[in-house]
C-alpha cells in the first residue's frame, strides 16, 4: 500500500522550505499575465454599462471604429437584450495604445431603455418590487427546506433560548492581479492564451468549444497568478473578447479588468441573512434549531450557506432562498457559504452558552462530535490564554476593554482524480517534473520539487518543475476547492517511485545487487545490504547514456484524506469612546493531514486569517438603492487589511494524519466567528453583522446605555 | 492511463455550454449539471453570462431542448 512514509524517515517531506519561486517574485522576475508584452500587442477595453437594469435598444460603434489607431471593435451584447447589472459588458475595442482604447470606448454610443432596479435585498423583497428574473416567481428562489427530528418536541425539551438574526455582507475578491488575458492565434486554427486563471485545462476547454477549435490547438499558459480565490476559473466574457479581438486584428490583445470592473463584475461572496431561534437543554446539549435565511449573489442564484454549522442539532428545521439583485453575480469565494455560516453558527453558540451559564468553551465540547477539533479546543485555549478571558462579558476596566472568543470550521479538500504528471531523469542527472496544475500563489512548485526531491534523494531546488501550460498535454484539474495538492501530490510522488524505480533496473548490474536492494541517499544510490556500494546520483544518471527515464504517475487514494476541523482563537481591544476595534491576535489551529511544505502551509493559515479578517471587521460591498450603482468600487472606499489591522497571527499546523489534505480556504472560516464573539467578550454588547465596524460598536454601546 | 473523473450516468442530455464551478475541480459533483443545485452558480460558455445567448437565465432545470441554444452531450441515445 502506498503510503508517505513515517515521519522520522523524512528528509524534506514536512519541514519548512523556502519557496522556490519567492526570488523571482520579489525580484520582478516571475511573469504575471500581466506582464505579458507580445509583439505588436494591441491594448483592449470594454465598454460596461453604466446603469443596473436596461434593455439595449441599439449601439453605434462607427466612431469608435473610425478612430486612428483602434484595430477592432465588437459587440459583446445582442440588441434587444438586457442588462441586468452595472459594469455588464456591452462592447470591446482593441488599439494600438491603452489610452486610445479608453478613447473609443468613450466613443461608442449605446441606446438603452431602461427598467426599474432593485439592488439591496429589501428592496428586492419588498412588496411590489420590481420582478427583475422572469424565470422565478418572484425576486427570491424557491424555498430550499431541510427538516430533520421533532422541532417541537426539541423545543419543549429546551431550558434555554436564542432568538436572533445575523447577517453578513457581500464581500468581493480583490485578487491583486485584476481578471484578465494575453491573446493571440498563430494563425486561424491555432490560440495562445496567457490566463490569469486557477485552472488552464479548465480554461483551454472552454476557449476550444467557444471558437470551435480542436482542445489541443489552443495553448493556454499561466505561468504565475495574482490571487483568484474561486473567482478564475473560466476565461469570462473579458476573456473570449480579448481572443475575437485579436482574432479580428490579426495582433495579440492583451485585455486586463480594471480594479472598478472586479469590483463589478469578476465575482463575490454572497450576503446572509439568518433568523434563527435555537434552544439548549440544561445540561448544555444543543436541542432544537429553526431558521430562515437568505442571501444575494446578484443576478444569479448560489447564495448558499449551511446551517447549522459543524454543531449537531437532533432536531431542526432551516429554509433557505436566494434573493436576486441587479448586481454582478456571485462566484465561488474561499469556502463558499462556510464563514458566513461560521459566523452566525458561533456567534449562536456563544450567546446559547452565557444563558446556560457555561464555558462557551464547554459548551462546544459538549454538542463537537470532531475529535479533532476537540484537540484543537485545548491546545488553542492555551497559546490564547483563555483563563485570561472575561468570565463576565464588558467586565474589564478602562476605556479600552479586552475579550476573546472562538469559532470553528470544517473542511473536504481531499482532492480527487484527473492529473497526468511525468517525472524525467535525465543522464546528466538533471529531474524535471511536468504537470499541468498551477501555482495559483500558493507555492504548489515547491510542494512538487519537494515531493521528487524526497523520492529521489536530492534537493528541491535540483528539480526543474514545469506548470501552468497546457501544451505538454498533461492536464490537471483546476485549483478550487483546496483540492490542488492532495490531487497533485498523490501522481507526482507515484511518477517519481516509478522513474527511480527505472534507474534502479538500470544500475543494478552495475552495484551487483537485486533491484530491491537500492535505496536512495542523499544525492547517492546504494546498497542496503552493503553500504560499501555506494554510487553519486550523477553516476547513477550517467549509466543512462543519451536516453533519459521518464515514467508517469497516478492518482492514489491512499495518499490523500478528505476533512479538515479548525478552530481559531481571537483576542480584541475595543475602544469604548470610539468604536475602534483592534484585532490583537489570531490562534488558528488548522489540521491539515500531511503538511507537504510546512512553511506554505503556514502561510496559506496566515493568509485566510487576514482574509477572514476582512470579511469581520472591513469589507463590505454598498450598492446605491437610487442608482444602482456600487458605491465602493475601488480599494480606497473598499477596504481591505493592511498592516495596521493584521494581528498577531499564531498559526499551527496541526498534524493529524501522514495522508495530505488540502488547506486553501479552511483557515478563513473560523475568523470572523472568533472575532464576533471576542468583540461580544470585551463590551457586553453583541454585534450581529459583518463587518463589525466602529459605528456598529458605538451605536450598540449607546443602544445598551439608553 | 485514464484518470478522468467518474462521471456520473446523465440519464438525460445535458447543454455542453452550461457551466458550474465544479466541473472545473478535481473531485468536483458533476451532478450540479443534472440537478439544480441552489447553492450552485451557472453560467453559460457561449455568453459567459448567467443567461445564455436567448437571453433566457441558464441552469441544469432552465437548459433543456426546446431553447435553440441547447447543444446536448451525454444522456440516452436520442432514436
Amino acid at each position: 500500500m502506498a503510503s508517505w512514509g513515517e515521519a522520522s524517515e523524512s528528509r524534506l517531506i514536512g519541514k519548512r522550505i523556502t519557496r522556490l519561486s519567492g526570488k523571482d517574485k520579489v525580484t520582478g522576475k516571475a511573469k504575471y499575465t500581466f506582464d505579458i508584452n507580445r509583439p505588436g500587442m494591441l491594448y483592449g477595453r470594454i465598454l460596461r454599462s453604466d446603469v443596473a437594469h436596461a434593455t439595449v435598444m441599439g449601439i453605434d460603434m462607427s466612431e469608435a471604429e473610425a478612430l486612428p489607431g483602434v484595430k477592432a471593435v465588437i459587440p459583446l451584447i445582442e440588441i434587444g437584450n438586457k442588462l441586468r447589472y452595472q459594469g455588464q459588458e456591452i462592447a470591446a475595442v482593441a488599439a494600438e495604445t491603452d489610452d486610445i482604447a479608453k478613447d473609443a470606448i468613450r466613443l461608442i454610443h449605446v441606446d438603452l431603455e431602461e427598467l426599474p432596479h432593485v439592488v439591496t435585498e429589501a428592496d428586492a423583497m419588498a412588496d411590489g418590487a420590481p420582478q427583475i428574473r422572469d424565470d422565478w416567481a418572484s425576486n427570491q428562489s424557491e424555498p430550499n427546506i431541510r427538516e430533520d427530528g421533532n422541532l417541537e418536541a426539541g423545543f419543549a425539551e429546551a431550558a434555554v433560548e436564542v432568538e436572533a438574526t445575523y447577517h453578513t455582507a457581500v464581500q468581493t475578491h480583490v485578487c491583486l492581479e485584476t481578471h484578465g488575458h494575453v491573446a493571440e492565434w498563430e494563425d486561424e486554427q491555432n490560440l495562445t492564451v496567457w490566463a490569469s486563471t486557477q485552472g488552464v485545462f479548465g480554461v483551454r476547454n472552454d476557449f476550444a468549444q467557444h471558437f470551435e477549435l480542436p482542445a489541443n490547438q489552443v495553448r493556454v499558459i499561466t505561468e504565475h497568478m495574482g490571487g483568484g480565490f474561486g473567482s478564475k476559473f473560466s476565461p469570462g466574457v473579458e476573456g473570449h473578447a480579448a481572443a475575437e479581438l485579436s482574432r479580428i486584428s490579426g495582433k495579440a490583445v492583451k485585455l486586463m479588468l480594471t480594479r472598478k470592473a472586479e469590483h463589478l463584475v469578476a465575482g463575490n461572496r454572497p450576503s446572509m441573512t439568518q433568523h434563527v431561534r435555537a434552544g439548549a437543554t440544561r445540561d448544555g446539549r444543543l436541542i432544537a434549531y429553526d431558521m430562515k435565511g437568505h442571501g444575494t449573489g446578484g443576478i444569479s442564484s448560489g447564495a448558499g450557506f449551511q446551517a447549522p454549522y459543524v454543531y449537531h442539532v437532533p432536531n431542526l428545521r432551516t429554509e433557505k432562498v436566494n434573493v436576486a439583485t441587479n448586481a454582478g453575480n456571485q462566484r465561488a469565494m474561499r469556502a463558499p457559504g462556510h464563514p458566513q455560516a461560521s459566523f452566525a453558527m458561533d456567534s449562536l453558540m456563544d450567546e446559547l452558552a452565557e444563558k446556560l451559564g457555561m464555558n462557551p468553551l464547554e459548551f462546544r465540547r459538549i454538542n463537537d462530535a470532531n475529535e479533532v477539533r476537540q484537540a484543537q479546543y485545548t491546545l488553542g485555549a492555551q497559546e490564547i490564554g483563555w483563563h485570561r478571558r472575561n468570565s463576565v462579558a464588558g467586565s474589564g476596566t478602562g476605556v479600552k476593554k479586552r475579550g476573546m472568543g472562538l469559532g470553528s470550521g470544517l473542511w473536504g479538500g481531499g482532492g480527487g482524480r484527473g492529473t497526468e504528471a511525468r517525472v524525467t531523469i535525465n543522464s546528466d542527472g538533471t529531474v524535471e517534473a511536468v504537470t499541468g496544475t498551477q501555482d495559483i500563489g500558493t507555492g504548489v512548485r515547491t510542494v512538487i520539487a519537494i515531493i521528487v526531491a524526497e523520492e529521489l534523494g536530492l534537493a528541491p531546488t535540483d528539480i526543474m518543475v514545469t506548470v501552468g501550460d497546457s501544451q505538454p498535454g498533461l492536464p490537471s484539474g483546476g485549483s478550487g476547492g483546496s483540492q490542488t495538492t492532495p490531487s497533485v501530490a498523490p501522481v507526482i510522488k507515484t511518477a517519481a517511485a516509478a522513474a527511480k524505480q527505472k534507474l534502479f533496473e538500470r544500475i543494478a548490474p552495475l552495484l551487483d545487487a537485486p533491484v530491491g536492494d537500492l535505496r536512495v541517499g542523499t544525492g547517492t544510490i546504494y546498497v542496503v545490504s552493503d553500504r560499501t556500494k555506494t554510487i553519486t546520483w550523477q553516476q547513477a544518471a550517467g549509466q543512462l547514456g543519451m536516453e533519459s527515464i521518464s515514467e508517469g504517475g497516478q492518482w492514489d487514494e491512499e495518499l490523500r484524506q478528505n476533512g479538515a476541523a479548525g478552530t481559531q482563537f481571537a483576542e480584541v481591544e475595543v475602544d469604548t469612546e470610539t468604536g475602534a476595534l483592534k484585532v490583537i491576535k489570531i490562534v488558528a489551529v488548522q489540521d491539515c493531514g500531511l503538511a507537504i511544505n510546512r512553511l506554505t502551509t503556514e502561510s496559506q493559515i496566515n493568509g485566510g486569517v487576514i482574509m477572514g479578517l476582512g470579511q469581520a471587521i472591513l469589507e463590505e460591498r454598498f450598492m446605491d438603492p437610487y442608482t444602482g450603482r456600487m458605491l465602493n468600487a475601488n480599494l480606497e472606499d473598499y477596504k481591505v487589511p493592511g498592516t495596521f489591522e493584521i494581528p498577531e497571527i499564531k498559526s499551527i499546523v496541526f498534524d493529524t494524519h501522514r495522508k495530505v489534505t488540502g488547506v486553501g480556504e479552511p483557515p478563513c472560516i473560523p475568523t470572523p466567528g472568533a472575532i464576533a464573539n471576542a468583540v461580544y467578550n470585551a463590551i457586553g454588547v453583541r454585534i450581529r453583522e459583518l463587518p463589525i465596524t466602529s459605528d456598529k460598536i458605538l451605536t450598540a454601546l449607546v443602544e445598551k446605555k439608553a | 492511463m485514464s484518470q478522468g473523473k467518474a462521471l456520473p450516468i446523465f440519464d438525460r442530455p445535458i447543454c455542453q455550454y452550461l457551466r458550474t464551478k465544479a466541473i472545473y475541480i478535481p473531485g468536483g459533483n458533476l451532478q450540479n449539471l443534472v440537478e439544480n443545485n441552489p447553492g450552485s452558480h451557472y453560467w453559460c460558455n457561449c455568453t459567459m453570462q448567467v443567461v445564455g445567448p436567448d437571453d433566457q437565465f441558464v441552469s441544469p432545470d432552465a437548459c433543456k431542448q426546446a431553447r435553440d441554444c441547447f447543444k446536448p452531450v451525454g444522456g440516452k441515445p436520442v432514436v
